[in-house]
């Protein structure tokens, strides 16, 4: 205990009411957990912002000071009885400290980091409060006993009081003016004047696409694009990546739907082109550009980003229906956001990440999960607006889906969703790594689902020299052919390719007898059908050689002319989509279409049975043997050596040659990139020689 | 006080001073009014004849593009001698000689006094979609002399084009031997044997014995020796060389060559009564002045009267000069000949020397059946074509429609005959004029050179001129042959914003060129008529065997009515604008569009309006279609394609509707044209190959041609099934049944559900009398025409709300063998019933 007398004691309290430290650190301490208080009470705003920077400042400017008080104050109360303000101002201290720490730890993750940790958050919180507490405490215990001295002690209590009140009140008013002058980047959310609004009645402004903005008006580019600001900050980088060569990254660039979109404009209206805006083209849907006498109906940053980061993340609400039915809002932007300069950089990725509730909520809805959300593009009609006849359905993976084995209702976690299948988990230092929400998942399992929403399109990426190509096509490849590994639906879903082919031949075969040859095809993995839309421009077929044992060839179909033309009378499959004269949609003119003639695909788990047969005989040329079915003859070029080898392929390629042609001109060269899904091979013995068999 | 006053006074008097000073001076000054310069404009004088450029004219420029296109002439390189011969200049034939449906040119030259060289060599271009290629070199055409006129015609009825040229002082003859080589027939022909000042040529079978007889203008009796002693004679106020006084020489007697059929000429002017002695012959033209049919003569004489000769179709002729009232003397040299008026007759034109106005003989009406000669008025003056050139000496010239508007324009070429008094040796140049024809009901024709390109706003010493469309463009464009100086060719930019429809005509014997045959054009705004090869101008031949029509506001051409040389007459139509007719004599017409703006026909309209209204108009034809009401449909795609004639799907509904309605050829002009734009079109040849199969228009039903469209759709695209179909279908018509029965298999195999395939593989094996695959086939057709009626999940592509395809149920109507299988569902018969029928 100390011996010093009350006088003593008396000076000691009246120097502290006095000391220039203690009221600067004292007034410090106060705007902290002022501003501190605001920035976890209010609402997210503008004010709030500018606290956040503001308050990181101070705190990092009140670290050194505080220390050198405290260990000072300490010092000089050391000898002091244990009374309850000392007890309580060694608790503030204390909660100072861990304030602090916590306090600079966030502000390094924030700076330096991808993310803010939850537990530093909670106990910068939570020491925050015991500050308030304590150290209130602390002060108001002096502020009483202050009254009783009076006099002098007073007038210096005063003092301190005036400088820490003024110097939080300034701070605030500093952050109040902040917030006056420093607004977010404001949108310029209008039509260009000519913009027709309403081409039809009952239209909407982005009618016959059926997306529309929460607004109802049209949405400054600048609003839904800027992907590469969430990649290049070090925080969504590998998702970044991986979107870069995706199919909605290329939504809009893509060459083919460049070319469509042009010639829809050209023959059915550039208004028209709207309906194509809401899934391949939202940015620039929702700005104005597909409009009658411009010249490009996709503007710049549509073009670059196709289905941006936002374009998914921003939408509110999603209808079933499909055809882009859902409803996108621009999502609050922060201060910083938007600005050039690396100081505003700084700020703004800075703030995201110390303060990022507002960015996670606006942006990571439970809703992304679900199938039908994903339903709102792929499931594609079209109605009169488009072909003035008639609704007519169009690609629809959704309910292919819905209705196959792989959407169980009465068992959930036998559901192979969307997501499951086309966002793999990879592993990541990504900051929205993990989802406690996620069935299999945990909230730390250091995996963040695939943006490369790896799907059937090896083509486009390569020919357009997307940055990742290589890698995203060879996967893209391994997908095709069921080789692509997704551990976590192991236990749900089925093994091996994803349309594996068998063949069955007869064991064998004399000279003059007609063979049957059967392929089997079978939807194994595909979770919709196989192959899905557009299938007027994709194919999938079965590609067939037998040769005797000196390898002269005995049959063959599916083989790619000069021309890559797919031989005549080929097994394929896919659609012949007709216009109201029954004449072919011959490239991509789905305004002309009112049906089809036909259309082969597999749906999940079924099979379908390609059937060859052909004469051993060799007394009939090839191709003018009228037959009924799959006959076919072939020219004998003499007498046969056994076995017959028979190889099997199963093909398939994203732009039938047709288009591609008519897109770029056959002086173009160009010929879409096949992938051979899965293959089979058999014998068959000649002569009643060795038994055939599929191998 | 005093002081005061006296100072008062003083300033009161030089006040004063200064007041009278000012007013004598301001008087001295009035009175020096400006002195009357000549020239001046006063007041108190209007010109009621001066008539500025309307607002209204067309918008339309011509290009001068002669160095750009390939058309690279340069006439008369000597140096001018003061000679007649070397003056009255050099004219241009333009036909198409190789067959290629471009036009080529013939460009005459003059040749300097004992020049051998081929920069005073006459030349031959080659038309095509690059421009012109000289082939002079090839051609085996060697002129070098002082050529005047030139025009290709078949002589000798092989269907191509024969070329006579004038010069002074023989004519010449060269055949076309086939791909643009000529060889020289003018000893053997007969014609090498005639001298004289040749000049203007006119063409045309006068005596319908089926061959092409030649008039010969014959300028005067030119004598070397005239003003060689350095006489000289007055004329327009200045004392000049004699030779250059027409007058100085005597007239002389032109030619009238009777083709004999054998590739020889006799001179019956004479026995005929139309050697026109008296006359200084430059310009004629064969045409029907009294709408009898036959082709009758008109000749204009410098300084000697002019002559009108009509013709009885057997050769003879009577001279009506002073009746008609047509025959006035004045220096006449060009002359143009056309139904300016709309009246149905022609009216012609005439240039003329300096200070003698042109004229312009417009054809009175005749009461019907009054069998006096035709009656012509002067109406230059009225319409504005004759004071506007009084200081002018008029050339080439012809009555064409430049802005497609339906109303014949003219132009003018001038240049003087008197040289500069600075410069001697060169001719005074003068402003070429081009008249817009207002489309007002006094037929005024206004001048509008000023805003139609830069050869029109400046002085040039021009001869020979004629129009043609030479980019194939839609419009009429011009060679102009610059006396001395380089060709030019003007190219016609804007003409083709409005339609025009090209006529082609072609006999299958005789005149191939149907010379004199009569082209009624009739559109919803009326009709209007014009002649083949009869337009005149100066020692130049227009493009021959050709016609162009500009269409205004037409959407359609509801029928062309051609009267053959011979008095038959053929219809024909209807047609879409910006066409070009071919049509040869008994065959049915070949309908193409412009090679040269396909590109433009393709692109948007230039004008946002016009797109909007191209597509609200389209969209009301979709409604009208879908409404079924068909005419209206077609009648809005007509007026979208007016706005944006290369659009694909407008002209394949157009197509479409047609052929349900009935105008298979006009659907098969739709569908062509639409092939011609986007040639990858496999719904276009689909149609195509639909037209050409029996039913509906006999005329149309040509299994090749169905063959070939179906083997194009194959080649686009041998993934697709249907052109299989239809092939096997054509196959079977031709009775190539194994032909027929691979492409129905394969057929089958590509469309695992074609009823149509297997309903005609079943027919197919029936008539190969495979009766057993025939069951096969059938009762696989029959199956899947089952299936057919059977609902759909809806959630597939190509799902509809019924369960079937929307599909129209107009189309191309089909033989109804060809669309028995449509309804094989409702039939439960064996093959033997089925195919057995």
């Amino acid at each position: 205990m100390s011996k010093r007398s009350s006088e003593e004691w008396n000076d000691q309290r009246l120097a502290g009411w006095r000391d220039r430290g203690g009221r600067w650190v004292t007034g410090g301490l106060l705007y902290l957990t002022l501003s501190g208080l605001v920035i976890y009470l209010l609402p997210f705003g503008v004010f709030a912002q500018h606290s956040v920077v503001l308050h990181t400042l101070v705190g990092l400017l009140f670290l050194a000071p505080f220390l050198v008080y405290a260990v000072r104050h300490v010092r000089a109360y050391w000898d002091f009885p244990l009374t309850h303000v000392k007890f309580s101002g060694y608790g503030a201290a204390l909660m100072t400290l861990a304030c602090s720490v916590s306090g600079v730890v966030l502000t390094w993750q924030s700076a330096f980091g991808t993310r803010i940790e939850y537990l530093w958050r909670t106990v910068h919180v939570v020491t925050t409060f015991g500050i308030v507490l304590l150290f209130g405490a602390h002060l108001v215990a002096l502020v009483l006993r202050k009254r009783e001295a009076g006099g002098e002690l007073a007038r210096a209590a005063r003092g301190f009081s005036a400088l820490t009140l003024g110097s939080s009140a300034g701070l605030l008013l500093v952050t109040g003016a902040l917030t006056l002058v420093l607004r977010p980047v404001s949108f310029t959310n209008e039509f260009p004047t000519d913009y027709e609004l309403t081409p039809y009645e009952g239209a909407t402004p982005f009618s016959p696409s059926l997306a529309m903005t929460a607004s109802g008006g049209a949405f400054d580019p600048r609003s839904l694009a800027g992907s590469e600001s969430c990649g290049t900050s070090g925080c969504h980088q590998q998702i970044y990546e991986e979107w870069l060569p995706s199919a909605h990254r290329y939504a809009s660039m893509d060459v083919g739907f460049q070319k469509i979109q042009s010639v829809m404009a050209q023959q059915n209206g550039a208004v028209t082109t709207r309906y194509c805006g809401g899934c391949h083209d939202p940015i620039s849907l929702f700005s104005g550009t597909k409009n009658i006498g411009v010249d490009d109906l996709t503007g710049l940053s549509g073009y670059q980003e196709g289905i941006s980061c936002l374009a998914c993340h921003a939408i509110q609400k999603t209808d079933v229906a499909g055809n882009a039915n859902y409803v996108m809002a621009q999502p609050e932007r922060y201060v910083w956001e938007l600005r050039d300069g690396p100081v505003a950089g700084f700020l703004s990725e800075f703030l995201i990440r110390a303060y990022p509730q507002r960015h996670v909520e606006t942006l990571s809805r439970r809703m992304f999960k679900t199938p039908e959300f994903c339903a709102a593009c792929h499931k594609q009609f079209i109605d009169e607006e488009v072909n003035e006849v008639g609704w007519v359905q169009l690609q629809n993976q959704f309910d292919n889906w819905k209705a196959s084995r792989w959407h169980r209702p009465d068992s959930p976690e036998r559901t192979i969703e969307c997501r499951e299948c086309h966002m793999p988990l990879k592993d990541s230092h990504d900051p929205a790594a993990g989802d406690l929400a996620d069935a299999n998942r945990s909230a730390d399992d250091g995996k963040h689902r695939s943006h490369s929403f790896l799907g059937a399109n090896q083509y486009i990426p390569a020919i357009m020299d997307l940055p990742g190509h290589a890698q995203h096509v060879a996967d893209v490849e391994r997908w095709l052919r069921g080789e692509y590994d997704v551990p976590e639906i192991d236990f749900k879903w089925t093994d091996g390719p994803a349309v594996p082919i068998e063949l069955e031949v007869p064991a064998s075969a004399r000279a003059g007898e007609e063979v049957a040859v059967r392929v089997r095809i079978v939807n194994n993995k595909v979770g919709h059908d196989f192959p899905t839309g557009p299938l007027d421009i994709i194919q999938a077929w079965i590609e067939l050689d037998v040769t005797d044992a000196d390898g002269r060839v005995v049959f063959e179909t599916g083989k790619r002319d000069e021309r890559n033309f797919i031989q005549t009378g080929s097994f394929m499959f896919k659609a012949e989509p007709i216009d109201r004269y029954g004449n072919l949609i011959d490239r991509h003119n789905l305004w002309e279409m009112v049906g089809v003639r036909f259309k082969r695909s597999l749906f999940p788990g079924s099979e379908e049975v390609a059937s060859f047969s052909f004469d051993c005989s060799g007394q009939t040329p090839h191709g003018e043997a009228p037959a009924v079915g799959e006959r076919v003859a072939f020219d004998l070029p003499g007498g046969l050596r056994g076995p017959l080898e028979v190889h099997a392929r199963l093909n398939y390629r994203k732009f039938d040659q047709y288009l591609l042609n008519f897109a770029f001109g056959e002086d173009a060269g160009l010929a879409a990139t096949v992938t051979e899904l899965s293959s089979a091979h058999a014998q068959i013995a000649l002569d009643g020689g060795t038994e055939g068999k599929g191998l | 006080m005093r002081l005061l006053r006296r100072r008062r006074k003083t300033a009161l008097a030089v006040g004063a001073a200064l007041v009278l000073a000012a007013v004598a001076l301001a008087q001295l000054l009035r009175q020096r009014e400006a002195r009357y310069e000549a020239g001046e404009r006063t007041e108190g004088i209007v010109d009621t004849l001066a008539v500025d450029v309307p607002a209204d004219h067309p918008r339309v420029v011509f290009s001068e593009v002669a160095r750009r296109a390939g058309l690279v002439f340069r006439h008369f390189p000597g140096e001018r001698r003061n000679l007649l011969t070397e003056d009255m200049g050099s004219g241009v034939a333009l036909g198409d000689v190789d067959g290629d449906g471009w036009v080529d040119a013939f460009l005459v030259n003059l040749a300097a006094q004992g020049a051998d060289d081929e920069a005073n060599r006459s030349r031959l271009f080659l038309g095509g979609p690059e421009g012109f290629r000289d082939v002079t070199a090839t051609s085996g055409i060697d002129l070098v002399a002082l050529g005047n006129g030139a025009a290709f015609v078949d002589v000798d009825g092989d269907a191509d084009l024969d070329l006579f040229v004038t010069s002074y002082p023989r004519c010449r003859l060269y055949r076309n031997d086939g791909g643009a080589r000529f060889s020289d027939v003018s000893e053997a022909a007969g014609v090498a044997a005639f001298e004289g000042f040749w000049t203007g040529i006119g063409a045309a079978d006068m005596d319908r014995d089926g061959d092409v007889d030649l008039y010969v203008c014959d300028y005067v009796r030119y004598d070397a020796s005239v003003g060689a002693a350095g006489e000289s004679g007055s004329q327009y106020g200045r004392v000049l060389p004699a030779q250059l006084n027409p007058s100085a020489f005597e007239p002389a007697a032109n030619l009238l060559l009777e083709n004999r059929g054998d590739g020889t000429f006799r001179d019956v002017a004479a026995e005929r009564g139309v050697a026109d002695a008296q006359g200084r012959g430059l310009g004629v033209t064969f045409c029907d002045v009294d709408g009898d049919g036959a082709a009758d003569l008109y000749v204009a004489n410098d300084v000697s009267d002019n002559a009108l000769f009509l013709g009885d179709g057997a050769g003879g002729f009577r001279d009506v000069t002073a009746q008609a009232l047509v025959g006035d003397y004045r220096g006449a040299m060009g002359l143009a000949a056309a139904d300016y008026d709309g009246d149905r007759d022609v009216d012609l034109f005439i240039t003329h020397w300096i200070a003698q106005e042109n004229a312009l003989y417009s054809q009175k009406p005749r009461a019907a059946g009054d069998p006096g000669p035709p009656l012509f008025f002067d109406d230059a003056d009225r319409v504005g074509l004759g004071h506007t050139a009084l200081d002018r000496v008029g050339w080439g010239t012809r009555f064409f429609d430049y802005d497609n508007d339906g109303w014949l324009d003219l132009f003018v070429v001038n240049g003087h005959t008197i040289p500069l008094e600075a410069r001697p040796r060169e001719l005074e140049p003068m402003r070429p004029q081009l008249f817009w024809h207002a489309t007002d009901p006094r037929h005024y024709f206004h001048e509008v050179g000023a805003v139609s390109g830069d050869f029109w706003r400046e002085p040039w010493v021009a001869r020979g001129a004629a129009t043609f469309d030479y980019d194939l463009d839609g419009d009429e464009d011009l060679v102009v042959v610059r006396h001395g100086g380089a060709a030019a060719l003007l190219r016609n930019d804007g003409g083709d914003a409005r339609p025009a429809l090209r006529v082609r005509l072609r006999q299958p014997s005789g005149d191939r060129f149907a010379l004199g045959a009569r082209v009624e054009l009739v559109t919803s705004a009326g009709a209007r008529l014009d002649w083949v090869g009869t337009q005149g101008s100066y020692l130049s031949q227009h493009a021959v065997g050709e016609l162009a029509f500009g269409l205004g506001d037409a959407r359609l051409v509801d029928e062309l009515r051609v009267t053959w040389p011979d008095g038959t007459t053929e219809r024909a139509g209807p047609f879409l604008t910006r066409s070009i007719v071919t049509w040869e004599r008994g065959s049915a017409p070949r309908v193409e569009a412009y090679p040269g703006r396909a590109t433009r026909d393709v692109e948007r309209p230039a004008r946002v309006e016009d797109e909007r209204r191209f597509f609200e108009t389209r969209k009301r034809g979709t409604e009208a279609r879908l409404a079924g009401d068909l005419r209206a449909a077609s009648a809005a795609y007509l007026e979208a394609l007016a706005l944006w004639p290369g659009h694909g799907d407008c002209l394949y509904y157009l197509g479409n509707c047609e052929a349900h309605l009935g105008r298979e050829a006009l659907a098969l002009q739709a569908f062509e044209r639409r092939a011609h734009y986007e040639p990858q079109s496999s719904q276009a040849w689909m149609q195509i190959g639909m037209l050409r199969l029996p039913g509906g228009d006999p005329t149309l039903d040509d299994l090749a041609s169905a063959r070939a469209a179906f083997e194009r759709c194959h080649e686009l695209n041998g993934e697709e099934s249907r052109p299989q179909v239809m092939l096997g279908v054509v196959a079977m018509l031709a009775d190539e049944l194994d032909v027929a029965a691979a492409h129905l298999a394969d057929a089958a195999r590509l469309n695992p559900r074609s009823v149509e395939a297997r309903w005609f593989a079943g027919r197919v094996a029936w008539l190969a009398g495979r009766r057993d695959d025939a069951a096969a086939w059938l009762a696989e057709a029959r199956a899947l025409a089952g299936e057919r009626d059977a609902g759909a999940s809806k959630s597939n592509e190509g799902d509809t709300k019924s369960g079937a395809a929307l599909t129209a149920d107009e189309g191309v109507p089909l033989a109804p063998a060809l669309t028995r299988w449509r309804d094989l569902g409702a039939r439960v018969g064996d093959p033997a019933e089925e195919y057995g029928g």
